[in-house]
């Protein structure tokens, strides 16, 4: 380096030690997505505060129920966070053959949530036009299944980057960042499930 | 019927809105060679973000804009789900690119000086 030109020095992108910038990104967009879900809480929130009459599903749908798939689909989901975080620590010691494992279990977990959520909507009984309460519902879990989706496609795209040989222990930042999203998702589906089906 | 023209009234808006984003951005781009200083790692332009929103929109409106005895906008759907694979395919291909330039091209990152 010279003393006499400093100015041309540049700085580096990623200093040793320091954040990735690709992390700060994901974190930026999750914190705006907070702010998404949250204004989509708050109008159930809100809908529900001023319901005249009994909040739930409309008659004569039945009330919601923890089985026989919204518990299994929210475990689902649950162990999925664990495999996925398990695929982060895998590839950070360099053994990238464990991690597309646990990428595609962490993919295959996320479509049978999908699977499980598709085939609980065929089974409540009331839809998205069927008054305020089945707005609210199908809003929510309707965004939020699609942003289980979107998981689900950065997945398969890591998935065969990692069959292709794109991830190494030092150089791994795409598969902390889509981790960061799903264990986002993860929480939201908790917040989620207790709001609709433990509060009612 | 008339909340799904709206509906569609809505969508045809945010192509058009889109359409003269893009016409915009392309009029305004600079004609002379766009490199970032040296040592510093910028992903070259790239349709991909606008493509996967078209995608993403599209298959959206095939969930939203469905007659009431299908699951589906087949019309929507099905153009948005293929784009979503090109995106996807064209994604990795890009990544790869990138994973090259990282690890074997000039880049800070990498410690590999060229």
């Amino acid at each position: 380096m010279s003393a006499h030109a400093p100015a041309a020095t540049p700085a580096p992108v990623r200093r040793q030690g320091g954040f990735p910038i690709p992390l700060v990104g994901m974190l930026l967009f999750i914190s705006s997505e907070v702010m998404f879900f949250g204004g989509l809480f708050a109008t159930y929130f809100s809908a529900r505060a001023s319901f005249a009459g009994e909040w739930g599903p409309p008659p004569p749908a039945p009330e919601l129920e923890f089985f026989p798939l919204p518990i299994p689909i929210t475990i689902i989901l649950l162990i999925s966070s664990f495999t996925m975080h398990f695929g982060v620590r895998a590839i950070a010691r360099g053994n990238s053959g464990r991690m597309r494992l646990w990428l595609l279990v962490t993919l295959g977990l996320g479509i049978l949530f999908l699977i499980g959520q598709v085939i609980d909507y065929t089974t409540l009984g009331f839809g998205i036009s069927d008054g305020v309460y089945g707005t609210v519902f199908y809003t929510l879990t309707g965004f939020h299944g699609a942003h289980v989706f979107g998981g689900v496609v950065g997945l398969t795209i890591l998935a065969v980057r990692a069959g292709a040989g794109q991830f190494s222990a030092r150089n791994h930042v795409a598969v902390e960042a889509v981790s960061y999203y799903w264990h986002f998702v993860d929480v939201v589906w908790i917040a989620l499930f207790t709001t609709l089906y433990v509060l009612g | 019927m008339p909340d799904q023209l709206i509906g569609y009234a809505l969508l045809a808006l945010a192509v058009v809105a889109l359409a003269a984003i893009v016409a915009g951005a392309a009029r305004g781009r600079s004609h002379g060679p766009l490199h970032p200083p040296p040592g510093v790692h910028v992903p070259p332009g790239s349709w991909l973000p606008i493509l996967w929103a078209v995608a993403g929109s599209l298959l959206g409106a095939g969930l939203a804009f469905k007659p009431e005895d299908q699951l589906l906008n087949w019309l929507f759907a099905i153009p948005g789900f293929a784009l979503i694979v090109v995106s996807a395919v064209l994604s990795v291909r890009v990544a790869g690119r990138e994973w090259q330039d990282t690890e074997h091209g000039s880049h800070d990152e990498g410690g590999t000086h060229h």
